[in-house]
C-alpha cells in the first residue's frame, strides 16, 4: 500500500467506518498524515446536534473541525453528510404536536441523521421536562422513540 | 487464468474491437462498449480521431505500460461484464439501475482477487480511470480492513509502522472519543458472551 497514490488512500478511507478509520490512520505516518490533511472528507465526528421544535433553520451540528468548534445550520446537510458518521449527542425539545407529526410522517430531518451512528440521546418536552435521558445507547434514530 | 464467475459476458462477433497492449506487450480486444467505460481511453480516443467504428478497426494497439497483463484481463472482464453501464462521461454509473444479477457478479469477482492482485487491480482502475471498479475496488480493501487490528492491516497490507513510539502513543491517544470507543467494545464484548451463555449451559 506504500505505492497507493494519495488519492486511492482516501478513496479506501471514505468507505470505513469511524472505527476502523482510526485504527487506518495508526498504520503509517503517510496514511495518517493523508486523513489527517483531508479529514473533512471523511467520516465525521459530530459532538452535538441541536433541534429546536419543528424548526430545521433553528437547527444546528456541532463539530470539531481544523481544531476549532463550528457550528453548521442542519438545513445545510444532506444524507451524505451523515454517511458513517458518529454523533456523539442529539438534543431535541418536542412537544405534542411536533411528535405526532413526526410518528405520521418520519421527518427527513431523522431519515439522514439516521445514517450516522448515535451515542447520546436527550429528549426533552417543549416546557424544557426532561422525559428521558439514555447515554452511550448505539442505535438508529428509529430505535429509539 | 480463469474465467471467473459463472455468466460472464465476453465480447460478440459483431462488436467492433478495441485493440489494447499490456506493459508484457501482450495484445487483448475489448468491444466499444466495454471501453466506453475507461476515462484514458475516452481521452486516448478523442486525441487519435477514433471516434467511428471503421478508424477502430483499423487502429493500432494502445499501449498501457502501466497495466500488467494480470490486470488487464481482469480489468477486460469487469468491462463487458458492465459494457451495458452508462459510459465514462457521464459519471452517473452509480445512479443506474442495479440488477441484483450485477451485484452478484461483481462480488464473486472480487472474491477471486488476493490481496496482491486486488492491489494491482485498483492501481489498473485508477491509471484507466474507470470508476465503477475503482469504487468497487475501495470499498473490497476497506472490507479487508474493517475489523482487523492495526498490526493485521500493516500485515496484509505490507505496511511498514514509521512511527515512533511517542508518535505511537500519541495517535492512539488522539481520538477524543477514545472513552466511547472502549465502551462501545466492552458492551459489544459483553454481547456477545450473553449470547453464547445458553449454549453454554444447554
Amino acid at each position: 500500500m506504500d505505492f497507493l497514490p494519495n488519492e486511492l488512500i482516501l478513496k479506501i478511507a471514505e468507505s470505513l467506518d469511524f472505527k476502523a478509520l482510526h485504527r487506518f490512520k495508526q498504520t503509517s505516518t503517510r496514511i495518517n498524515g493523508i486523513i489527517k490533511i483531508n479529514d473533512k472528507n471523511l467520516p465525521k465526528y459530530i459532538d452535538l446536534i441541536t433541534i429546536e421544535g419543528n424548526r430545521p433553520e433553528k437547527s444546528f451540528i456541532t463539530m470539531k473541525h481544523c481544531e476549532s468548534f463550528q457550528q453548521i445550520p442542519l438545513n445545510e446537510c444532506d444524507e451524505n453528510f451523515f454517511e458513517n458518521a458518529a454523533i456523539r449527542k442529539i438534543v431535541f425539545s418536542i412537544n405534542d404536536l411536533w411528535l405526532r407529526l413526526y410518528l405520521k410522517n418520519r421527518f427527513d430531518l431523522f431519515e439522514k441523521i439516521g445514517k450516522g451512528k448515535i451515542f447520546e440521546l436527550d429528549h426533552q418536552r417543549g416546557d424544557g421536562i426532561l422525559i428521558f435521558q439514555t447515554s452511550c445507547r448505539f442505535s438508529h434514530h428509529s430505535t429509539f422513540l | 487464468m480463469a474465467d471467473g464467475p459463472s455468466g460472464a459476458k465476453k465480447c460478440r462477433d459483431d462488436d467492433v474491437l478495441f485493440r489494447v497492449k499490456s506493459k508484457e506487450d501482450r495484445e487483448y480486444t475489448l468491444s466499444k462498449k466495454a471501453a466506453q467505460l475507461s476515462g484514458t481511453i475516452h481521452h486516448y480516443s478523442e486525441n487519435y480521431g477514433l471516434d467511428n467504428d471503421e478508424a477502430i478497426m483499423k487502429m493500432e494497439p494502445m499501449s498501457l505500460l502501466e497495466v500488467s497483463s494480470e490486470s488487464l484481463h481482469h480489468i477486460i472482464r469487469w468491462c463487458e461484464q458492465h459494457r451495458n453501464c452508462p459510459i465514462w462521461e457521464e459519471e452517473k454509473w452509480w445512479q443506474n439501475e442495479r440488477d441484483a444479477e450485477l451485484t452478484k457478479w461483481e462480488d464473486e469477482f472480487m472474491a477471486e482477487m488476493t490481496s496482491e492482485t486486488l492491489y494491482n487491480l485498483f492501481l489498473a482502475a485508477n491509471f484507466l480511470d474507470i470508476k465503477c471498479l475503482l469504487d468497487k475496488c475501495a470499498q473490497s480493501v476497506a472490507d479487508m480492513i474493517k475489523g482487523k487490528s492495526v498490526d493485521e492491516i500493516r500485515e496484509i497490507w505490507m505496511l511498514e509502522n514509521d512511527f515512533t513510539p511517542e508518535e505511537e502513543e500519541k495517535i492512539k491517544n488522539e481520538n477524543p472519543w477514545e472513552a466511547i470507543l472502549r465502551y462501545q467494545e466492552q458492551l459489544e464484548k459483553e454481547k456477545e458472551e450473553q449470547a453464547s451463555q445458553p449454549a453454554a449451559s444447554s
